[in-house]
């Protein structure tokens, strides 16, 4: 009986035991979030300390373009220099996903936020950011160009984050292939020689035939996608309520330029989409003022003088760009905002920006004397002034729409699209709506689409 | 006296194995367990964090063809991997092991390395191969002039599952040549030389000797594929991430290799929707697929008697 017992007592300590510590180390994790709401300090709470705590601290944040951070703390640190940041490379693609692992753990998040175009929606929903235009920051949103708000604010109408840069998109083109097929290089005359895009795909059928399937207007639909998706002004989707009407519009236009032959079938990114950029097949790419660095020139590096840039039917619109924001539960946030304010927010972080990574911040100020934005001819771009470019040609057409948490993937399930209706010639944009509200529904079956 | 002897040898096995069970405890226990409460809420990180009871199991296996169409790609991939392995695997072993081949470790390696290569590379190998535009094989196939348009591969629904199939079916061919040769070494030498004696022929020495005695490896590599294939999600995935074709698609055309771990992972971690509800209740539904198909593998396996 007493061995019974004792050979009992000894389970259950043991088992007892065991579960104290998976208890222990199992809640890890969760008490990090509890302590940080409580312990979490906001500007006004420690005003006692002043400029002290928003001109001193270690700040933490999760990038992925070191190179341009590291500038830019260049010209920061000459006016804050007792702010420090620590960078953490986080790769793009896995933004979301580490963010997310991070709230669900419990874990902590970097004081400095950053949010890349097709995730922003979805990041400011998880409501991490602070309300930058709520006390104490007190962010003029007036301040930003208007086609900006959008882009940077929450679906309660919050702002919550801030650009690094404007990102203004239009297309590049090849020069030789211009000339020779649509009879001129010149940005201007290429502009206005297209007023629609029924123009656009009409003319592309005529490269294609005239150059025997050799040359067409685009590499893919994706890069189609990619401007006509950003011309759009209204959302994809409202609340819960798909767009229907729109994006019944885009597929129309994708399907149009399908039809007259104005793509080579390429998959945008791939390793045969990137060779394109050297060969002579394809006249026009999207382009935002960070292609011709980080595409244009790195895919066709032995050629200068053999691109242009010019702007679409539909005018100018946004593509990429990067927006930061504050952790809600930061416990610098003074310092976090003195860093934000001073990078991105401020005359003081136009200065900075433009001196240190020749960004131009989406403020009105900025434009009131834009002779300082040239960038001087581009002997890459046959001598054409990029800066004068976006800011003379593509800005007064820029339109944006509201981010949404879809964004993402919004984006994905027009790529499973669009890889059929590239390869079937059959499959139109009713099929291709249908076939995109299955593929949305998958996951957000709580959308609805009329 | 006596019992307070036994009670002190019987402490200490139990105090060395509790280590392992502490980290069982935390690692394995608690997850599983956590997962199987996950499958009955509706957690997103939205705010949502409700108990929802079976809906999301009710959701997955009454409406959501999703699933069931991964599950069944699985299944054929199985269906048309599995068989070919064991019998081209037993062939190939079998001849390393005979006597016509020498230097027998330089083709075991060579075979055995496809299976040390990672899924990752093997991936984009697969995705630049088959590339549409640039891919080799299509440039290869248009200079033999074996064909004149180039084929989409990969955007065939077809195409894209027998992509798949292929290299699976390339990766673990020397897996299990390995397993069959290491088999077939084991099995004594004077039952071959009985049956020579008794003048069988080679053709019913394999059938009637080899084979059955590899049934224990037969009935391991088997099961183990079974319950790895219903698993598969690197292979289909990283051909179609986007990594080496430039654009990625949940699924591949169609959904043609979408597989239940991937559906998984896309519920709750690869886009924005974030259903962690949803995605533990595909990780607990496809458990029970394994067990299922396992069990039934093991059976038909067993049917005519001891495994052994």
């Amino acid at each position: 009986m007493q061995k019974d017992f004792r050979k009992k007592l000894s389970w259950s300590t043991l088992m007892g035991l065991m579960l104290c510590v998976s208890l222990v180390l199992s809640a890890c994790g969760g008490s990090n979030e509890g302590g940080n709401s409580n312990s979490s300090s906001s500007p006004e709470a420690s005003s006692e300390n002043g400029s002290d705590a928003a001109e001193n601290g270690k700040l933490i944040v999760w990038g992925w373009d070191k190179g341009s951070h590291d500038k830019l703390m260049t010209e920061f640190s000459k006016n804050h220099p007792n702010i420090q940041v620590e960078y953490v490379e986080v790769s793009a693609k896995d933004y979301l996903k580490k963010i997310q692992t991070s709230i669900a753990s419990g874990s902590e998040l970097p004081d400095i936020i950053w949010a890349e175009a097709a995730q922003r929606g979805a990041i400011y929903e998880l409501n991490v950011l602070e309300d930058l235009g709520a006390a104490p920051y007190n962010f003029d949103k007036s301040t930003l160009l208007d086609f900006e708000v959008p882009l940077l604010t929450n679906s309660k109408g919050q702002l919550v984050a801030l650009d690094q840069q404007v990102a203004p998109g239009a297309v590049a083109y090849k020069r030789e292939l211009a000339k020779q097929y649509l009879g001129t290089d010149d940005p201007d005359q290429l502009a206005s020689m297209f007023q629609s895009w029924d123009d656009f795909a009409q003319k592309g059928k005529d490269v294609y035939d005239q150059s025997q399937g050799k040359v067409t207007m685009f590499a893919s639909l994706m890069d189609a996608y990619t401007i006509l998706s950003n011309q759009m002004t209204e959302p994809f989707v409202d609340g819960n309520k798909v767009n229907k009407a729109e994006m019944l519009d885009l597929f129309n236009k994708l399907q149009m330029l399908r039809d007259t032959n104005n793509e080579a079938k390429l998959s945008m990114w791939s390793p045969s989409w990137s060779a394109s950029y050297s060969q002579d097949n394809v006249i026009f790419y999207p382009a935002a003022n960070w292609s011709p660095e980080f595409v244009i020139k790195p895919n066709d590096k032995n050629s200068s003088g053999a691109w242009g840039l010019t702007v679409p039917p539909g005018g100018g619109f946004t593509y990429g760009g990067t927006s930061v924001g504050i952790w809600k539960d930061s416990k610098q946030k003074e310092a976090a905002w003195t860093y934000l304010k001073g990078t991105y927010g401020s005359e003081e972080g136009a200065e900075v920006s433009f001196k240190g990574m020749q960004a131009i911040l989406p403020l009105k100020s900025v434009f009131d004397d834009t002779s300082k934005l040239a960038s001087g001819p581009d002997e890459f771009f046959g001598g054409q002034d990029l800066n004068k470019f976006w800011v003379e040609k593509v800005f007064p057409s820029i339109k944006a729409k509201p981010v949404t948490k879809y964004d993402q993937d919004v984006y994905a399930a027009s790529e499973i699209v669009l890889q059929t209706m590239a390869q079937d010639n059959n499959f139109d944009a009713n099929q291709a709506l249908e076939k995109w509200s299955e593929e949305m529904k998958k996951n957000h079956p709580e959308l609805t689409i009329e | 006296m006596k019992t307070s002897r036994m009670n002190r040898t019987n402490k200490w096995p139990y105090l060395f194995i509790t280590p392992y069970f502490l980290f069982y405890a935390v690692f394995s226990l608690f997850p599983i367990f956590f997962t199987l409460y996950l499958s009955f809420t509706d957690w997103d990180l939205f705010g949502n964090k409700n108990f929802v009871g079976f809906d999301n199991y009710v959701q997955l296996f009454m409406h959501d063809k999703f699933f069931w169409t991964s599950l069944w790609n699985v299944l054929v991939f199985i269906a048309c991997y599995l068989p070919a392995l064991v019998l081209i695997g037993m062939l190939i072993a079998s001849l390393i092991e005979s006597k016509l081949i020498r230097r027998k470790t330089f083709f075991r390696l060579s075979f055995f390395s496809a299976y040390m290569t990672t899924p990752v590379a093997i991936g984009i190998i697969f995705a630049l191969l088959f590339d549409w535009q640039g891919g080799f094989v299509n440039n290869l196939f248009i200079e033999l002039g074996w064909i004149q348009d180039k084929v989409n591969w990969l955007g065939s629904p077809a195409w894209a599952r027998w992509i798949v199939i292929m290299m699976i079916f390339w990766k673990n061919l020397g897996y299990f040549i390995m397993f069959y040769a290491a088999g077939m070494a084991s099995i004594d030498t004077s039952i071959y030389e009985a049956a020579e004696i008794d003048g069988a022929s080679a053709k019913s020495v394999f059938f009637r000797i080899t084979i059955p005695l590899l049934k224990p490896i037969n009935l391991f590599l088997i099961i183990t594929s079974i319950i790895g294939g219903l698993q598969l999600v690197e292979e289909p995935m990283l051909l179609y991430s986007g990594w080496a074709s430039g654009t990625s698609m949940t699924g591949g055309p169609d959904g043609s290799v979408f597989t239940p771990i991937w559906y998984m992972f896309d519920a709750s971690f690869s886009g924005s929707s974030f259903k962690y509800g949803k995605g533990a209740a595909i990780a607990y539904s496809t458990f029970l697929f394994i067990a299922l198909f396992s069990l039934m593998g093991i059976k038909w396996l067993n049917r005519d008697g001891d495994s052994t």
